[in-house]
């Protein structure tokens, strides 16, 4: 109580001085002035002196406007501008990419079997398969979630089997047991409008938690940490239309449904090492979603950067073990049986190993790039498959057939960025070649052996566009047969080559 | 003795464009940080990683890299002095970075050195002219 009046005295007693010492001035002032004018002449100032101190005070107070003015405008300035960037955390952003191609394809005189067997068609066409649509949250500083939905009219037009007849020696045919089938996914609504349904893949879903730079973790399904292309990713990024093989027929699996641990460590000023850790389901029939085995599959990845000025290094490797497992479940119930079963038979399975190496190399403008992947794949528990699905014919079976078997692939690719003077400031222009082997099975002579040779020209004139003008040229090695009576047959497999154009848009 | 005089002058005029040559110069491009960051000087290359997004720490300080507007004198000299890259370069490495692992470059601020003053673990840069003492620490210095 006793502050609280102390205060309000304090407070009014401030509140009265400046009043009071303004009356005293005055006061002083009128005590004063008779004195003064008493004692000091009065003296009437010229009419030059008054201008020349009217001008002084006009200059005074315009220099006090100015000050004043410049004040405000700082004081409008500052706040406009917020001094703390936007926060980002919570905001979910959406980005993503497309591409469209044009492409024509040509097979060799009398090269059928490659023709029939590659997917892509021998007419001209234009080819647009989807897009790709990026959620990302940065849900708190530390936790971030990314998403990478690819929205496709596939599987309409999906095609698989090859109806595959082999002709003997006397002229009959055998049918080998395939089938040939095409997806159509059109429907009709009540009102009998046509649809064709498209479908849509989860390329990504993850969380990643990032305690350091030493230490992150992401969960959920991931891209696989190996090479440059699976990294890269996408087609605005990856310099070429076509992706090696073993990148296609996803010889290292390129996603995986566990957890990865990962960071970077810098060993040196201008080097650094990143490296992985993969637990995950692993390959199976169905990983993206679960695990038909308790085995999980396991990967560590290493990767060297050193970079100075125009010049760049960077080589690493992953390695990658894993079990895939195939099963089918039967339920046994009735008189015959003592209680209700369900029975889960592995239909399929082995152990498979796979290492994959990469180096890049980038100085000036040139882009040296290359990778290779070794899969060695051991079966437990072959596919089963019986002479009788090759018209029962075991010696043709034996062909088509292998248990355990080991595939490869490697490329090289030299791109050069040519420099701004050889085109404008906005637009890159990368020339590139490549050279590129694969065997798909090494227990199987007559097919998924190859080499390829592409060139073409990588144009980006703005930046959410790329252009792509490519030649391949596939060339398989020659079919070696064994013919029912123990002789062998040599068939050149002949010669693919696509002409494409391509063009890549992000958003 | 006028052998004396020329080496001295020479000398004098050796020592005078050598002190010119390093003076400091208003358009100098110092990255500043926060005063919560640790750090006391850090090299280019650290400065690269930080704002490419492939460090996240200076002396084991997490810190936030702030660039400043796009279209500005001082991200241009930023992009060229540091950076070594060109504003489509850097351009493209992002868009390239947002497909590879869906990351954003780092946040723009119309102000850097009101938004390093005020955000903590920010790091930042400004022309030396714009820099007033005592709002944040200077990790290094880019002659113009």
């Amino acid at each position: 109580m006793r502050t609280t009046t102390l205060a309000s005295t304090l407070l009014f007693a401030s509140i009265l001085a400046p009043a009071v010492a303004h009356a005293q001035g005055e006061s002083e002032g009128a005590q004063n002035s008779p004195t003064e004018s008493a004692v000091v002449p009065i003296q009437k100032p010229s009419s030059e002196a008054r201008l020349e101190a009217l001008e002084k005070r006009v200059t005074g107070l315009q220099e006090e406007n100015q000050g004043l003015a410049t004040q405000l405008s700082d004081l409008q300035e500052s706040q406009s501008q917020s001094s703390e960037p936007a926060s980002e955390i919570g905001k979910t952003k959406i980005f993503g990419f497309f591409d469209m191609s044009y492409l024509k394809t040509y097979y060799s005189k009398g090269d059928t079997l490659y023709r029939a067997v590659l997917p892509m068609p021998t007419q001209s066409t234009f080819m647009l398969t989807g897009v790709n649509v990026f959620l990302a949250n940065q849900i708190t500083e530390r936790l971030k979630f990314l998403s990478e939905i690819r929205f496709t009219y596939l599987p309409l037009g999906n095609e698989s089997g090859t109806e595959t007849y082999a002709v003997l020696p006397n002229g009959s045919t055998m049918n080998l047991g395939t089938k040939y089938s095409r997806t159509d996914t059109t429907v009709s609504d009540p009102t009998a409008q046509s649809y064709r349904l498209g479908g849509l893949s989860l390329e990504r879903l993850q969380v990643t938690y990032t305690l350091n730079d030493y230490l992150a973790v992401t969960a959920g399904h991931f891209l696989t940490p190996y090479g440059i292309w699976n990294v890269d990713h996408g087609s605005p990024v990856i310099l070429m239309f076509h992706a090696p093989i073993f990148q296609s027929v996803s010889m290292m699996p390129t996603q995986q449904l566990g957890l990865q641990l990962f960071g970077r460590v810098y060993l040196a000023r201008d080097l650094s090492l990143d490296y992985a850790g993969t637990v995950s389901n692993g390959r199976g029939p169905e990983d993206s979603v679960v695990d038909l085995d308790n085995d999980k599959a396991v990967g560590l990845r290493w990767h060297l950067n050193y970079e100075i000025d125009d010049f760049s290094i960077s080589l690493g490797q992953y390695g990658y073990t894993g079990r895939y497992t195939d099963s089918k479940k039967a339920i046994y119930f009735g008189p015959g049986t003592g209680d209700t079963s369900e029975i889960t038979t592995i239909t399929q399975q082995y152990r498979e190993r796979i290492l994959a190496s990469d180096v890049l190399i980038k100085f000036f403008g040139i882009r040296l790039q290359g990778e290779a992947v070794l899969r060695q794949v051991m079966f437990d528990v072959p596919t089963q498959v019986s002479a009788s699905e090759f018209n029962g014919n075991p010696a043709v079976a034996s062909q088509y057939y292998s248990a355990s078997y080991s595939a490869w692939g490697y490329y090289g690719l030299l791109a050069y960025e040519l420099p701004e003077q050889l085109t404008t400031r906005k637009v890159r222009v990368t020339p590139y070649f490549y050279y590129e082997r694969f065997v798909l099975n090494d227990t199987v002579l007559n097919s998924g052996r190859n080499r390829t040779f592409c060139g073409g020209f990588n144009i980006k004139p703005y930046r959410n566009l790329v252009l792509k003008l490519e030649y391949d040229r596939f060339v398989s090695d020659d079919i070696v047969e064994t013919m029912p009576d123990g002789s062998t047959k040599t068939t050149n497999n002949g010669v693919g080559t696509i002409l494409v154009s391509q063009v890549a848009v992000t958003f | 003795m006028k052998t004396l005089e020329k080496l001295i002058l020479a000398v004098v005029a050796i020592v005078w464009t050598s002190a010119v040559a390093v003076a400091d110069s208003p358009n100098d491009l110092l990255v500043v940080a926060n005063k919560s960051v640790a750090v006391g000087s850090v090299d280019a290359s650290e400065i690269r990683a930080v704002f490419l997004k492939n460090k996240s720490a200076l002396g084991g300080d997490t810190v936030f890299p702030l660039n400043a507007k796009s279209d500005s004198d001082l991200r241009a000299a930023f992009r060229s002095r540091v950076l070594k890259m060109t504003e489509e370069k850097e351009r493209g490495y992002w868009d390239d970075e947002k497909i590879r692992k869906g990351t954003e470059p780092p946040a723009e601020v119309p102000a850097t050195l009101k938004a390093v003053f005020s955000k903590s673990a920010g790091v930042s840069y400004v022309f030396r002219k714009d820099y007033k003492d005592g709002t944040a620490k200077i990790l290094a210095t880019f002659p113009e």
